[in-house]
């Protein structure tokens, strides 16, 4: 209840544009409806929707009301930015401002007014396993009130059919003292200051059924629902609050029945036991171990004048995690990310993740198929690295503490430049044999670049010169591609001129990079390798972005996004500039994004995903 | 006077080519009452000339006369336009460049293709391509590729003897062929034998002994770097005859001896016959004099052949109508431009290779065959499915925008007027009244509720369409 | 004269099924009995090879294993297989564990293991030795040409709606394929050989309809005249349109009546011959198609790695022959496998070996006369440490132009064969 009254103060962006699209079916109220009949009136006016709802209940969530979300302050700041000004004006959108202007005269009322008294009260959401019906609840300004504009609503609709010559559009039947109303494939009622929309009648009878009779079992009584409520979940899913900012507002609260969700959709892919997808299971593989076991999942949305940030929770436990998982989560669910490197950079990833592990265990995690394409690549990844087996020696050399930072690269402004410029990427890892693996990793490096040469050479393209240099006690690795002398490169360089493969050490740490000069600036910036050791955080997984240095490469290769749209597309180049010119003026809008994953005190899941918002 | 011409509008007596008069087929083709200048023709003219016409070049076709047609098509008075589409084009190269994957190429091509203001010299560009047909699978190197192609447009409606001397020392071409290098020990016959045999002569006009001599007159030219080298210490200074000269010195004497040899106008014109006018039969030699005699005159101009022969009576009295099977590319490019559309380019590129015509990928140092040898199950097939496929890409447009919109934006608002519209714009041959109802038939029992779309996909199973 | 004969027949076969499509049930019984009758007289002349590279060197010595040979347990200390875990074929000779799927094929005599192929002054380059497999030429001094592309001119009647060679994949066109003036499709999926939007052809056969109607006419536009055109353009494209709907229609129906073939495992290899045996059921009138598998270049960690492969490959052949067998072809079609060289007989360090010389060359499919051909190269008499060749690979392939297909081997293989293909009685007499 609590939760209810503080918690429910929102909207959410997307949710708000779908109860726009509702607005003819909400403009269906009739005179003769008054729902005074209502026995339990009192009870209905402070009543929470988890009492109406039936146990079958797989979804329900939480909407804040639309007046919350007309007056956050990030509407403020959303309406005066170049990019919701420009589709503010576009077409599409002027012909639905003239039609909404059209009904708004109609009915007497603002639109956005009307959707503020509606759900002045909030919104909720809830989906039904046995009806398979959707049901939206609004708590609207008040019942009188209510009666009022339902039966000015339907009146309308009336009238218009008629004038349309078009048959009576609404039906109504009385179920328990209540008018339900049809329109379309909506069914209407009021409870007292309550409207209900669901697609699907006996869902409505449901509801109505228990604001009567409060012996019949509901949400609030459901197994799962009540793991969802659980403090500890409640915690998880509320860090924006506790971080106390005193602006930030949960718009959307949800939780979701998993156990039945797993039993409707069947053992398919996402929940078997063994993975048909090896990208997929090194991405996700622990966080599928928990949704093939957790009962419940429960999320929000969250805004304040920052930014938006999304959660999802769930509850979890260490013998979910099947041993062939370990790779994932680390011995007893241990494994963290390393500290973040303070490096300016489009993207940084840390994670936690045992590649070598992954790769000797995958006769247990993946089925045959890919079995057996992991033992071709494990034949030919291993003659690659010059007979070091691939999986003990390779991966088996570092420690599973990874990080990949990507970060743009200088070129110089009055030399040539690759036409498309992409940025640099780095992977560092702990070594777990230093004195011996730097040597090794040397070597392979050498004959790697080697193998680039020749096969390069058999598909003529650039060679790589290969040097060696030091930076203080740390010793570089690095091939360069060498342009040919007698090519004017008239059309600039090509793509391979982005990559300068580079191997370097730093104390314990490898660092494989892209770009020589990416390589540098980690060894000049060091970071402190017992700092790595020691995860201050709860974190599995950070991944964040930085939007002005993502916008800033794109805007670099915005010529060849355009040509790549004209291609893709079949665009003019006034089409394609256009195209791309809104898509970056979007990503003008954010500062940055972070996505976050961590298996909190050993029974948790949380997975938070962050959008930072440029201030003006 | 009306004797004098060959009137094939109504197909009714369509003459055999042996019967026709050379000295009648290839004068300047002039309207008349009778005979005028009309819709049909000025398609032909495009479809021939070009990659099909859009709804935008048959108005202009109609307001001018036919030569005036053809110099448009050439890019005359299309100053401005013709810079802005350069300039678009050379940056979508340069992006496709810049990949490096020579599949995206033909990407590029497809666009200028579709939208350059001189579809006459896209057309004879791929016209050299498939003559002096050179594979990216084997040259690897896509922008040897690129220059290759920007060869072939440069000397597309030039001298021939100019664009002999210049493919001689193309890297691409001599990759392809083998020829990096050739040294005075071990002369390359390959690409000796390739130009007398596929690019200037033919078969049976040389002999053994000058394809060895020839191979030697090369000798010391080398691909090293990406680039053509002439390399002294190699070549072999010997005495050397070839067709019957002596003496021959140097590479490029070997090779105006070659395109001195008599048959070579021949040859060359025959090729431009078919390519232009019609599959089958093989024209005779005397109906290709005037043209050859045209060709020596002008310097071996090309545009001079191509010129006559699309201006002329045999091809403005429509009697090749129906004569050629569509490539694949013409099949994809005057479907595309003849509804005004336009889609992603890369999967349109793609999507040739199953229809037997990948751009910069030809099958072998012969070229694409044509005619008959476009058609099997399997690219019959296929073409059915570009259709399909093409309506189905949620990046197809007509012009800017759906289907319904721009069939609307046509003025035609009934099945009928569409199929007329369609049978008019897209096929060479009309079709005959019961088609037409079985058509019908087909478009209104499909359980594709679209009409429109379902006439384009249901005569994309018609014969016809893949005529030109 | 033939031609046109060619030309009704098809025409009549296409109108038949136009005007039976109009109802689905009595068209599916007219196609069955349709293609039971196609079966019946094209089927005993038209036999099918279906060629199967495995592309990287397939490690011979490990895949027909002369087990309990000494000269074998000391040049393979560490990839040898034991004797306790191959499959016995004779005395001391066994097959690769990884290969039991293939137990069926075995028993019934429809296999044959030729050992010991190769070619005189082997290459171990990949790519030329691929190249020599391919084309049946020793040096590069022609245009690239390959023995199933000259093969093809010679064959190939211009009326024939599909082309004799097939390549089935995404790579590129196999060198085999390459010929002046022959143009060969690469199926990369089934999708290829089947009309899209199928709801909306109805009726759409009938354009054969209209064929005969245009073939009397011979002033028709589109119509071509001369000697060497009986049948103008547009009659042509008419004629070739109703076969491929034909065909694709055929397709359609045996993708109707086998949901899924089963027993067709999920690799690559097995993709791409269940493309195969679908084509081959629809009834079209392909004779040689060509598959490759990739990865036997196994340098290191050979044992998983060649494992997987010959269990894939195993599989696919075991499960293709199967449904052959199902559908009464399994004495047309033939599976010939070969791979562009074996590899040396002393294993590298790395659990690995490098490329090597002659290797086994499988064919499978009809009754063969005898499960070896050719006798195992001696792991004494070596040519610097590689197998010596006991067979020539053009021999193999002349028996299979020859006595398998019934045609010519002379130009196909640019030189005579045949002699040495007799000597190797690799398919029963032919009456």
């Amino acid at each position: 209840m609590v939760l209810y009254q503080r918690g429910l103060t929102f909207c959410f962006g997307v949710l708000c544009f779908s109860v726009c699209c509702l607005l003819p079916a909400t403009r269906v109220w009739p005179q003769e409806s008054p729902s005074q009949s209502l026995e339990v009136a009192s009870d209905v006016e402070s009543a929470n929707p988890r009492d109406w709802l039936p146990d079958s209940t797989v979804l329900y969530a939480q909407i804040a009301p639309v007046s919350e979300w007309m007056e956050h302050p990030l509407r403020e700041w959303l309406v005066e930015t170049e990019a919701f000004k420009k589709i503010w004006r576009s077409p599409e959108v002027m012909k639905a401002r003239g039609g909404i202007t059209v009904a708004e005269f109609a009915i007497g009322y603002k639109l956005d007014r009307l959707l503020r008294d509606i759900t002045e009260g909030g919104v909720y959401v809830a989906i039904d396993r046995e009806t398979k019906g959707i049901v939206v609840l609004t708590k609207t300004k008040g019942e009188e009130w209510l009666s009022k504009y339902l039966e000015k609503a339907l009146d309308y609709v009336r009238k218009d059919a008629k004038s349309k010559n078009q048959p009576e559009p609404i039906e109504s039947a009385q179920y328990r003292g209540i008018e339900g109303y049809k329109f379309q494939t909506g069914i209407f009622a009021a409870i007292g200051p309550w409207l209900m929309i669901t697609n699907q009648g006996d869902l409505a009878k449901a509801v109505i059924d228990r604001t009567v009779d409060p012996g019949l079992p509901t949400l609030r009584q459901a197994r799962w629902t009540a793991i969802a409520d659980a403090t500890w979940l409640r915690d998880a899913s509320g860090t924006s609050q506790d971080r106390g900012t005193a602006t930030a507002s949960r718009l959307v609260n949800f939780e979701v029945d998993l156990a039945t969700v797993r039993s409707v959709i069947g053992q398919n892919d996402l929940f078997s036991e063994q993975a048909k997808d090896f990208g997929a299971e090194l991405i996700l593989g622990g966080v599928l171990s928990v949704l093939r076991n957790a009962p419940v999942v429960a999320g929000s949305l969250d805004m304040d004048a920052s930014g938006i940030s999304i959660a999802l929770n769930a509850p979890s436990e260490e013998q979910w995690f099947a041993e062939s998982r370990e790779y994932y989560v680390g011995p007893l669910v241990s494994g963290r990310a390393p500290a973040a490197l303070k490096i300016d950079s489009i993207a940084t990833l840390g994670t936690y993740r045992n590649l070598s592990e992954m790769w000797l265990r995958a006769g247990d995690l993946f089925n045959q198929n890919v079995n057996d394409q992991l033992a071709q690549a494990d034949n030919t990844l291993t003659t690659l690295f010059s007979g070091k087996d691939f999986g003990t020696d390779i991966l088996g050399a570092i420690e599973p503490e990874l990080q990949l930072i990507a970060k743009q690269q200088s070129f110089p402004e009055d030399g040539l430049r690759p036409t498309v410029q992409l940025p640099a990427f780095a992977f560092v890892a702990k070594l777990k044999k230093p004195e011996v693996m730097r040597r090794e990793l040397k070597r392979i490096f050498q004959s790697f670049v080697g193998f680039l040469n020749i096969t390069g050479a058999q598909e003529a393209q650039p060679q790589l010169d290969l040097s060696m240099d030091r930076v203080g006690d740390n010793p570089i690795y690095f091939a360069e591609y060498i342009r040919d002398a007698d090519r004017p490169y008239e059309n600039g360089l090509p793509i391979q001129f982005n990559f300068s493969p580079t191997l370097a050490f730093l104390g314990d740490h490898v660092i494989l990079a892209s770009s020589v000069a990416l390589a540098r600036e980690l060894l000049d910036e060091p970071f402190s390798p017992s700092e790595a050791d020691v995860s201050p955080t709860d974190v599995h997984t950070l991944f964040r972005v930085d939007a002005q240095a993502l916008q800033a490469i794109l805007e670099s290769n915005e010529n060849a996004m355009i040509t790549q749209n004209m291609l893709e597309k079949g665009h003019s180049r006034a089409e394609a500039k256009r195209e791309i010119e809104t898509l970056l003026g979007i990503l003008s809008l954010f500062r940055s994004g972070t996505v976050e994953m961590s298996f909190q005190n050993k029974a948790s899941l949380s997975l938070r995903v962050d959008a930072m918002i440029e201030p003006k | 006077m009306s004797e004098k011409r060959i009137d094939d509008t109504h197909a009714r007596v369509s003459q055999k080519l042996s019967e026709i008069d050379p000295e009648i087929a290839w004068q300047a083709w002039q309207p008349s009452p009778e005979i005028p200048w009309n819709a049909e023709r000025a398609r032909l003219l495009f479809r021939r000339g070009g990659f099909g016409a859009s709804p935008e070049d048959l108005e202009y076709a109609l307001k001018h006369s036919s030569s005036q047609v053809v110099d448009r098509m050439l890019g005359a008075g299309m100053g401005k336009k013709n810079e802005e589409f350069e300039r678009e084009s050379s940056q979508i190269a340069s992006s496709v460049r810049a990949g490096g994957d020579a599949e995206r190429l033909g990407a590029w091509w497809l666009h200028r293709m579709m939208h350059s203001p001189s579809p006459l010299v896209e057309k004879m560009t791929l016209f050299w391509h498939g003559h002096f047909a050179t594979g990216a699978d084997k040259v690897t190197d896509s922008e040897l590729m690129y220059a290759q192609n920007q060869l072939f447009r440069k000397h597309a409606l030039g001298d021939f003897r100019e664009l002999v001397h210049a493919i001689s020392k193309d890297a691409a071409m001599l990759i392809y062929l083998d020829s990096e290098s050739n040294r005075k020990a071990h002369p390359n016959e390959n690409y000796a034998r390739e130009l007398m045999e596929l690019f200037c002569l033919g078969e049976g006009n040389y002999s053994e002994q000058d394809v060895q001599e020839l191979a030697r007159c090369f000798t010391g030219w080398e691909v090293r770097r990406k680039m053509f080298r002439f390399n002294p210490y190699q070549h072999d200074s010997g005495m050397k005859s070839l067709l019957g000269s002596e003496d021959i010195e140097s590479g490029e004497t070997a090779i105006d001896v070659v395109l001195r040899h008599a048959e070579m106008p021949f040859f060359v014109v025959d090729k431009l016959f078919r390519f232009l006018v019609c599959d089958e039969p093989r024209p005779s030699k005397s109906l290709l004099q005037p043209l050859v005699n045209r060709f020596i005159e002008s310097g071996y101009k090309t545009e001079s052949v191509v010129r006559q022969i699309l201006e002329s009576e045999l091809m403005l009295s429509l009697w090749p109508v129906g004569k050629k099977i569509r490539s694949p590319v013409e099949f994809a490019v005057n479907l595309t431009r003849g509804l005004d559309a336009t889609t992603n380019l890369d999967r349109l590129a793609k999507a040739l290779k199953p229809l037997g015509q990948a751009l910069f990928f030809p099958p072998n140092v012969k070229g694409w065959d044509g005619g008959r040898a476009w058609i099997n199950s399997s690219t019959l097939i296929g073409r059915s499915n570009f259709v399909v496929d093409l309506l189905g890409d949620g990046n197809t447009r007509f012009h800017g925008g759906a289907l319904d919109e721009w069939v609307k934006s046509q003025r035609i608002s009934s099945l009928d007027g569409w199929m007329e519209w369609l049978s008019d714009s897209l096929l060479a041959i009309p079709l005959k009244p019961d088609e037409q109802l079985r058509w019908k038939e087909q478009i209104t029992s499909s359980t594709n509720a679209n009409h429109w779309r379902a006439a384009l996909i249901t005569l994309s199973r018609n014969a016809k369409l893949q005529l030109s | 004269m033939k031609r046109r004969t060619f030309a009704t027949g098809a025409i009549t076969a296409a109108a038949g099924l136009a005007i039976d499509s109009t109802c689905q049930g009595r068209w599916m019984r007219t196609l069955a009995s349709e293609l039971h009758a196609r079966a019946s007289s094209l089927y005993r002349s038209d036999r099918v090879v279906v060629v199967i590279q495995l592309s990287g060197g397939n490690d011979g010595l490990n895949t027909v294993i002369p087990h309990r040979h000494e000269l074998y347990r000391k040049a393979r200390p560490k990839l040898g297989v034991s004797s306790s875990d191959v499959i016995e074929v004779t005395d001391g000779l066994g097959l690769h564990p990884s290969l039991k799927s293939l137990d069926r094929v075995l028993s019934d005599g429809r296999l044959s293991i030729v050992q010991g192929v190769g070619y005189e002054s082997p290459n171990r380059s990949h790519f030329e030795s691929m190249d020599i497999w391919q084309s049946c030429r020793h040096k590069k001094d022609r245009a690239p040409s390959g023995w199933i592309g000259r093969w093809i001119s010679e064959y190939q009647a211009s009326e024939r709606p599909d082309s004799l060679g097939v390549h089935v994949g995404a790579e590129s066109l196999p060198m085999a394929f390459l010929e002046r003036g022959v143009q060969v499709p690469s199926v990369a999926s089934l999708e290829q050989m089947r009309l899209k939007a199928k709801v909306e052809q109805v009726g759409s056969t009938d354009v054969g309809g209209d064929v005969a109607s245009s073939l009397m006419k011979g002033d028709e536009r589109g119509a071509s005249e001369g000697e060497d055109a009986e049948l103008g353009l547009l009659g042509f494209v008419e004629t070739s349109t109703s076969a491929a709907i034909a065909a694709s229609e055929r397709l359609e129906m045996t993708l109707a009546q086998t949901t899924a073939p089963t027993g067709f495992p999920s690799s690559r290899l097995s993709e791409k011959l269940q493309v195969i045996s679908r084509l081959i059921l629809a009834g079209v009138s392909t004779q040689i198609y060509y598959v490759t598998l990739d990865g036997f270049d196994t340098h290191a960690n050979q044992p998983a790695a060649h494992e997987a492969l010959l269990r894939q490959w195993s599989e696919a052949v075991a499960a293709f022959t199967a449904r052959m067998k199902e559908a009464g072809h399994e004495d047309r079609v033939l599976v010939m496998t070969f791979s562009e060289f074996g590899r040396r007989v002393a294993e590298n360090a790395s659990l690995g070996t490098d490329h090597g010389a002659a290797a086994p060359m499988f064919l499978a499919g009809p009754k063969l006369p005898n499960l070896l051909v050719g006798d195992h190269p001696s792991l004494s008499d070596l040519d610097d440490g590689d197998l010596k060749f006991g067979i020539d690979f053009r021999a193999v392939y002349a028996a299979v132009i020859e006595d398998w297909l019934g045609t010519s081997s002379l130009k196909s293989l640019d030189g005579d064969y045949r002699q040495s293909a007799t000597g190797l009685q690799l398919f029963a007499n032919r009456s």
